[in-house]
């Protein structure tokens, strides 16, 4: 939802929005993501979902996989970036094409993550309607 | 004429911006200390995923503590190689290497509090935990190093 709306706007909107979004994103996503998980982790072992045979037991590891991959994208590309662009706003001059090309790098991901998306909303419905 | 890392020369200003007439764009080449960051995390991430692949069994421990051995080399490598880099933003890398280091070991933290909840023992245990210091210590590192990295070289 953010990314058309900060599309729509001009660049010291945008720069205004970055500056006071970001450092709430780069808390609260980390531990988002962090609680989710071990709230699915623990739901998944109370009602028995992780002790499930093969071959259902594959949707298991696919969701592992997914998890594995949307962790590696936040660690290795997402959170840099973020605080690369965040420092870089702090500046008096901020290197617009330095942000410029650090944010292409969501562009790329998006389309990695949105799959990821997908796979965790049918791995989600297979498992709840087994 | 856009500038890079890859391509900077001296008489590069340590400032930001567009100084000299040619923007400066970060660096962008391709890092060995990333390839061992980023191989480090999958390895350990695989270890983890191939113990909760065998639940409720008991996995075998020779593929995983393999895939730990190799992670361990790889972030020793990468460390390695990192000390060596020349004219690097030490305190760019510190400042944000520091706090993301405070996040990890939280979580770590948190994890190990849930291994212990569920009475994980033993070699699992061991192995869980090995997983989450490799990840405490590359996590930092790759995004430290990712972000000080674009720095623009000092004269």
């Amino acid at each position: 939802m953010i990314g058309p709306i900060l599309g729509k706007m001009d660049v010291p909107g945008r720069i205004a929005f970055s500056r006071r979004f970001m450092p709430a994103m780069m808390l609260i996503m980390p531990t988002l993501v962090v609680t989710t998980l071990t709230a699915g982790w623990q739901l998944a072992r109370h009602v028995g979902d992780l002790a499930v045979p093969y071959p259902r037991h594959w949707w298991l590891v696919a969701s592992f996989i997914v998890v594995g991959v949307m962790a590696i994208i936040a660690y290795v590309v997402l959170e840099p970036a973020n605080i690369l662009v965040l420092l870089e706003l702090r500046k008096p001059q901020p290197n617009g094409p330095l942000i410029g090309r650090i944010m292409r790098r969501f562009i790329y991901t998006a389309g990695i993550t949105g799959l990821m998306q997908v796979a965790t909303l049918v791995i989600m419905t297979r498992i709840a309607t087994w | 004429m856009v500038r890079s890392a890859g391509e900077a020369t001296t008489a590069e200003p340590p400032a930001g911006g567009t100084a000299g007439g040619a923007p400066w764009i970060g660096d962008t080449t391709r890092s060995p200390v990333m390839l061992c960051g980023v191989g480090a995390i999958v390895t350990a991430f695989v270890a983890i995923g191939f113990l909760a692949a065998y639940l409720p069994r008991s996995a075998p421990l020779g593929p995983p503590t393999g895939l730990l051995v190799a992670s361990a080399v790889l972030t020793v490598a990468g460390i390695a190689l990192l000390t060596r880099r020349p004219g690097f933003a030490w305190d760019v890398f510190r400042s944000v290497a520091r706090w993301i280091l405070v996040l990890t070991l939280i979580f770590a933290a948190m994890a190990e509090y849930v291994f212990a909840y569920d009475k994980t023992r033993g070699a699992p245990l061991v192995v869980m935990t090995i997983v989450l210091v490799l990840a405490a210590i590359n996590v930092p590192v790759v995004i430290g190093f990712s972000v000080a990295r674009h720095t623009r070289p000092a004269v």
